[in-house]
């Protein structure tokens, strides 16, 4: 076992996290936590869009710039991306789940 | 002359009729008439006003003429209102509409032409006609001035028409045609634009002349090279020159890098449907074959799985572009299907996985038919993925139905990935401890007074927190859980009660069930710690020799940042201060290692570097978990090495060697480590036992040096178990033995010690100065076996050394660590072997600690899970203790602040709470009956 298949273990047993997910471009799942379904697709989907988007945003102020890191915080998850060449890793946590 | 002019009237008709054909206003009607040529034709005969008006015209001009030349007639019936116009002008106009035709022939001037208003070429066309059917008609009667009888009957007419004296009705009645004829146009004033390229060779040398010309002129006085303003002329305006009409089509449409990128992936998308038909025909191939044989079976897993993949994709997949190419794939698809059935078949006995064999067609179909262009390299994986990306950048509508999954174990174990989880897993931390961070931390924050409200109430309702005030402990019975809470309850009014609050837990897999021995915190990073785990227990060690340290950080206390493992059990461990990513360890071997705490090889370590670099570079250091991990250093090679558990090391300042490792063994020696060049040592002390035996010694009063030096006494060796060096001194230090003793020794003498001090009644596990240390105020603390811990004044004569005896009635543990508070100098912090956790402040008390906590298991249970150490936290009001399950307790503290006092009143406050001892301790002496041996 990696260590990245253990810290992906890790994140996963934390409390209050809801799911880990790896899309590639071609909104591929590498690996997804979220039992298969529409939400999980749309969650997939939806966040590499707009990681895409913040991207494309933050590029077009500073074309040297690039994003490293999104944190969606709303009143009932907090959505975590981590994007980079080639896949975004998504990571949605419930901050209040005890 | 007259001939030419006739000539030319001839030609002018034909030119007008041409320009009439041109101009498609050709009247069928007078085509015919000029045809004809005669006036018998006309239908009107005269009635119409045009005729009436050339009648009149021949009557008032040529009325003595009677013969009248068909041209002539043709001319004038059309010309009548132009009278007056003279012989000249007509002859110059049409002469010039003749030159300018012939022009129009030779070059096509189509703009000008369509320029020019039709009405004034109607104008102009009439204009020449008539100035020279006039003429004509004139010349013609007067030359010819032959009878005719035509012209008899319209002189008759005419003459009729005169007595009537007037327009009869039907003549004023009569619909009168009006012929408006398109004639020759006419260009009044041509000027053709100059238009000239810049690759123009006169424009060239235009422009090369110049340049020659400013040769010449460079020097010259007068010359001046500056831009200036000339006068803009009036612009000329410019034939257009254009380049072939491209079709453009405007849609008013905004595009964004990331749509620009969609229509690229469209294209690769359409590709991917490209796939998916040839993989759905390799299927119905395999289906077709094995339909076609005799006892065809068909292996319905085997389809079903991928047959449900992409029938999603049926609907959306694209028509085929080249349908020469496609056939030609799919005839070497059958082929390949064919040839990978048996093998299917094959593997469908061995029970292989049907999805296998389905990408093993693709793949070798791949290969055979070497599919054309871009297609033929990509693998079968890439197929796949192709065949899936077809759902990407689909709107909601679209949205897959289907989760895809692909296996990339190269993309997941990447380097970036890493870095990514990495991040992620801090984040997540961050949110779920965003306010134990901020206790942790001492942060002012704006929910203080709420929080604090909590706490009192979770305080009050479990009463955990053992809150002791001074007047709490005379109420405290034996049932002690029960008081406890009642002073807790009684006393949560006090002022400033000194409370623990429980921030983290850190603990993992790795380290359950795993003997803390010691911590440190970084000096660097002062939420560094360094937790050392291992076992004691010589039994133990051998069912699990293990060791392992784990370096913690509050950004995430679930997992250590680091892990170090080694081959045996770590028992002691020290950051380095110099240095502060080297941490030296020591093991239940008795070897001393150090590390370097840097995943970055390639970084200059300061001290270690420059002596062991060889050793560093030579060995890499491997960061896996399941492998240990390779020290910059270590002491196996050294046969002079300690030869038991390595009970504590320190690093130690030294003004002329820097900084060196002192360690205290088992074994009872004490060494110094060079790690200048490699590990280098140097014995400083060989730990002797007391000429008295402990038992003797609690016996015999006062217990002191002049013991040791008795003749005829056995030197014993005797283990250390701590050493200690008074902060900011490197020449003396205080060695704790399982003897119970405390020794002072030098570093440079190391035949015996300077000073013992006698008074514990079992191994004396740690020896603690006070940070606060100066020449008045030589002060250091001890803990034992023997429940207590001790306070001990050096400046006071032999024999008084011992100021205090700081036992908690219902403390009847074996103490086994004490830390004093690196803020205040009166407090400190101890943990025992039932799990309690104690402050105390002597300034306030120095009979009662401050504080017991107890860890809790449920709201009313205690958990009694023996401590094994206790830690400050240099910057944050901050306590850690470790235990025997691998579990470091970090509490915030809370009632132990205040101001900030100079060095001078520490030392007072502290001076002054040992001095009030004086007269407790006697009254304590008094109490217990001299227990302690004074």
């Amino acid at each position: 076992m990696s260590e990245v298949d253990e810290r992906i273990k890790r994140i996963e047993q934390h409390k209050g996290v809801k799911g880990i997910m790896i899309v590639n471009d071609q909104n591929q799942f590498v690996k997804c936590t979220i039992p298969e379904g529409p939400e999980a697709i749309k969650y997939g989907i939806k966040l590499r869009e707009i990681t895409n988007q913040a991207r494309d945003l933050v590029r077009s102020l500073d074309s040297t710039n690039d994003l490293t890191f999104l944190r969606i915080t709303c009143t009932k998850y907090e959505m975590m991306i981590a994007p980079d060449k080639d896949y975004y890793l998504i990571v949605i946590q419930i901050p209040n789940d005890e | 002359m007259s001939k030419r002019m006739i000539n030319e009237t001839r030609r002018l008709p034909q030119g007008n009729t041409r320009s009439k054909v041109r101009a498609g206003m050709t009247n069928q009607y007078r085509g015919g008439v000029t045809r004809k040529g005669g006036v018998t034709s006309y239908p009107t005969n005269g009635s119409r006003t045009a005729g009436r008006e050339q009648l009149g015209f021949v009557k008032l001009e040529n009325g003595k003429e009677i013969n009248v030349h068909p041209d002539s007639l043709i001319k004038r019936r059309g010309t009548g209102n132009t009278i007056k116009a003279e012989p000249d002008q007509p002859e110059t106009m049409a002469d010039h509409t003749h030159t300018y035709k012939d022009e129009s022939e030779s070059v096509p001037f189509g703009k000008e032409e369509s320029k020019q208003p039709t009405e004034s070429r109607i104008r102009s066309g009439i204009e020449s006609g008539t100035g020279m059917q006039t003429s004509q008609s004139m010349l013609s009667s007067m030359l010819e001035g032959s009878e005719d009888e035509e012209n008899r009957k319209q002189e008759n007419m005419k003459k009729e028409k005169m007595k009537k004296k007037g327009l009869s009705e039907a003549e004023k009645n009569a619909l009168v045609d009006i012929e408006l004829t398109e004639t020759e146009t006419m260009t009044l004033l041509f000027i053709p634009g100059i238009v000239c390229s810049d690759q123009d060779e006169e424009s060239l040398k235009a422009t090369k002349d110049y340049k020659e010309l400013l040769k010449f002129k460079v020097g010259a006085d007068s010359y001046n090279n500056t831009g200036s303003q000339t006068l803009n002329l009036n612009q000329k305006v410019k034939d257009e020159t254009c380049e072939e009409m491209v079709k453009m089509r405007i849609e008013n449409e905004q595009v964004n890098n990331y749509e620009i990128e969609e229509e690229i992936r469209k294209e690769v998308e359409d590709k991917g449907a490209e796939f998916a038909r040839i993989y759905e025909k390799s299927i119905d191939d395999i289906m077709n074959d094995r339909l076609d044989e005799a006892k065809g079976l068909i292996d319905s897993e085997e389809l079903v799985s991928h047959i449900s993949i992409y029938s999603q994709m049926n609907n959306t997949t694209s028509q085929p572009t080249g349908g020469r190419s496609v056939k030609g794939k799919q005839k070497t698809k059958s082929k390949a299907g064919t040839t990978s059935q048996g093998k299917s078949s094959k593997n469908r006995v061995s029970g292989k996985e049907g999805e296998g064999t389905t990408k093993s067609i693709v793949r070798e179909s791949d290969t055979k038919s070497g599919l054309s262009d871009k297609l033929s390299s990509s693998s079968a994986t890439q197929n796949y993925t192709a065949i899936q990306s077809k759902t990407s950048g689909f709107p909601d509508s679209l949205m897959p139905s289907k989760m895809e999954f692909i296996e990339d174990d190269a993309m997941l174990q990447s380097s970036s990935m890493l870095k990514a989880i990495k991040i992620v897993e801090r984040l997540l931390t961050q949110t779920k401890y965003h306010k134990e961070h901020v206790l942790y931390t001492d942060y002012p924050q704006v929910e203080l007074p709420k929080m604090d409200e909590k706490k009192n109430d979770q305080d009050e309702n479990s009463g955990g927190i053992t809150s002791f005030g001074l007047g709490a402990v005379q109420n405290v019975d034996s049932n002690s859980n029960k008081s406890d809470s009642n002073s807790d309850s009684d006393y949560k009014d006090e002022k400033d009660p000194i409370r623990l609050k429980p921030l983290f837990t850190f603990e993992c897999d790795f380290t359950k069930d795993m003997n803390i021995t010691c911590m440190d915190f970084n000096k660097a990073n002062p939420d560094l710690l360094a937790v050392a785990y291992g076992e004691y227990d010589m039994n133990k060690i051998e069912k699990k020799n293990k060791g392992l340290v784990a370096f913690w950080t509050l950004k995430n206390p679930n997992f250590p940042e680091k892990m170090i493992k080694t081959e045996n059990s770590v028992t002691a461990l020290a950051f380095s201060t110099a240095s502060p990513n080297l941490i030296a360890v020591g093991d239940s071997a008795g070897g001393i290692l150090i590390y370097d705490c840097q995943n970055e090889e390639e970084d200059i370590l300061p001290v270690a570097q420059a002596s062991s670099g060889k050793k560093a570079s030579s060995k890499k250091k491997e960061s896996s978990f399941d492998k240990l991990t390779v020290p910059i250093a270590e002491s196996r090679e050294i046969d002079e090495k300690h030869t038991d558990i390595i009970w504590e090391i320190k690093w130690v300042q030294k003004p002329s060697k820097g900084e060196v490792l002192v360690s205290v063994s088992g074994d009872g020696r004490v060494i110094e480590w060079s790690i200048k060049k490699g590990l280098e040592y140097n014995d400083l002390m060989q730990l002797k036992r007391q000429a008295t035996s402990v038992q003797k010694e609690a016996n015999v009063a006062p217990a002191g040096i002049d013991d040791e030096r008795k003749p005829g006494m056995t030197f014993i060796n005797t283990g250390g178990l701590s050493l200690d060096f008074p902060a900011g001194q490197s020449a003396n230090y205080f060695a704790a033995t399982e003897d119970g003793t405390i020794n002072r020794c030098s570093v440079s003498y190391s035949e015996r010690s300077l000073d013992t001090y006698t008074g514990h009644t079992g191994p004396v596990y740690k020896v603690r100065c006070s940070p606060f240390w100066a020449n008045d105020c030589q002060i250091f603390a001890t803990c034992s076996y023997d429940w207590t811990v001790r306070i001990w004044n050096h400046k006071e004569p032999i024999g008084k050394q011992e100021k205090l005896i700081c036992r908690h009635q219902y403390l009847q543990e074996q103490v086994n660590d004490i830390e004093w508070s690196p803020d205040t100098s009166s407090v400190f912090a101890l943990v025992a072997d039932d799990g309690r956790v104690e402050i105390w402040d002597l300034a306030i008390n120095n009979l009662e600690p401050k504080l017991t906590y107890f860890d809790k298991i449920n709201k009313k249970t205690k958990s009694n899970v023996p401590k094994t150490c206790v830690r400050w936290s240099r910057q944050s009001p901050v306590l850690v203790t470790g235990n025997v399950q691998g579990v470091v307790h970090v509490y915030r503290t809370n009632g132990l602040d205040h101001v900030q006092v100079s060095h001078a009143d520490q030392v007072e406050r502290l001076l002054e709470s040992i001095k009030k001892e004086d007269y407790t301790d006697e009254s304590k002496d008094s109490k217990r009956g001299g227990a302690d041996g004074k």
